[in-house]
């Protein structure tokens, strides 16, 4: 397929082939092409602008910084050889054949669980409704007093370990030894009351 | 005395002003682009000389300030071209040269005078013509045929379709062609 403006800025009407006369007249007269091709020639041709004026050029390269000294030209190569002296005086004042700290290994995470155990169930009968109340207290038992002989202690403490890098905190004895958890029991003498 | 700079592209050069400011490299470019984009600029201010001297100040100023973002890939002339024509569609909006068009002034030096008077008559009737042309036309025409880029080149720089650029240009044609005298062309 033929471009109508590129056979016209090219061609004369009668620099044309049969094919691309053809596909000209297609769209317009032979005149028309012609003043078309005459029309791009001439404006090609029509130029008379000037030439600038020296002074134009100065007056660009007046807004630009002078040429400056080689010293203060090449101030990335000033840089360089500043950061060269740093470096080596960094490593001057580290004395590379001295010994490093030694390396110290982390210490296992501490992972403290504070167990909860059932020490009072009471069960009220009220009307029809019976309501239970469970009072959950922590329990902080060292693991060195438990008697792992009692089934309730075994019952706390397994023998295997499941988290051997958990510390138990171990603050109070026995419940006993702890009036304030005494509270939460009904003495014999109340109970046998009701 | 040959400079040193003449080795380098267009694209180096840019990037070489974009980076440090290089004055030698400002005035490699002006040497390569100074002459062309001032007559750009002249034929396109309806050959306002002062004008024309202004804009093409200000056109290598710009090329200084935004040589940083210059992108390498796109041809230097193109970008320079586009920065040129934005210059103008700027001014054309802000002062509506068209209504301010100086009406035509043959050329005083003989230097710049035709061979004959009948060439001389033709070149200022189509001046007159293409002067009369909308700015978007007009700027294709010279594009085309004074500054000598090509279909591509003219979309890049006008930010158009290259089918829209033919489309001016062919239409400008029909219109221009209407001033020219049958059995004229030399």
């Amino acid at each position: 397929m033929f471009d109508l403006l590129e056979l016209a800025e090219n061609k004369a009407f009668e620099a044309l082939n049969a094919e691309e006369r053809q596909f000209v007249l297609a769209f317009m007269s032979e005149s028309a092409y012609q003043n078309l091709y005459e029309t791009a020639a001439h404006l090609r041709h029509i130029d008379a602008a000037p030439t600038p004026p020296p002074a134009l050029r100065e007056a660009i390269l007046r807004h630009l910084p002078a040429p400056q000294p080689w010293y203060r030209r090449s101030v990335s190569i000033a840089t360089l050889i500043l950061a060269c002296l740093c470096s080596a005086l960094t490593t001057y004042l580290l004395k590379p054949g001295q010994a490093s700290p030694p390396a110290t290994t982390p210490e296992p995470e501490k992972i403290i669980v504070q167990k909860t155990d059932t020490i009072y169930l009471e069960k009220i009968k009220y009307k029809t409704q019976i309501i239970e109340k469970q009072i959950l207290v922590p329990v902080n038992i060292p693991i060195a007093q438990v008697n792992t002989n009692t089934p309730q202690a075994a019952e706390h403490h397994p023998q295997a370990d499941p988290f051997p890098n958990v510390q138990v905190s171990d603050q109070a004895g026995a419940i006993g030894t702890q009036p304030g958890l005494m509270q939460f029991f009904t003495p014999a003498t109340k109970r046998s009351e009701k | 005395m040959p400079n040193s700079y003449q080795r380098y592209t267009d694209e180096q050069l840019a990037a070489a002003l974009g980076r440090r400011q290089d004055r030698a490299a400002m005035a490699e470019l002006y040497e390569r682009y100074g002459t062309q984009m001032f007559r750009y600029f002249y034929r396109s201010f309806y050959r306002d000389q002062a004008k024309a001297e202004d804009f093409t100040q200000e056109l290598f100023l710009k090329l200084l300030e935004k040589g940083g973002r210059y992108n390498p890939d796109l041809p230097f002339k193109t970008w320079l071209y586009t920065l040129a024509a934005n210059l103008c569609k700027n001014e054309f909006r802000r002062l509506a040269v068209r209504e301010k068009a100086q009406p035509l002034l043959l050329p005083e030096t003989s230097e710049l005078l035709p061979e004959t008077i009948d060439q001389a008559l033709l070149d200022a009737t189509l001046r007159l013509a293409l002067d009369a042309l909308d700015p978007m036309h007009r700027q294709c025409v010279l594009l085309r045929y004074q500054e000598a880029l090509s279909i591509k080149e003219i979309a890049s720089i006008l930010d158009c379709p290259e089918g829209t650029v033919k489309s001016r240009i062919f239409n400008a044609l029909r219109k221009l062609g209407e001033h020219i005298p049958k059995n004229s062309f030399i």
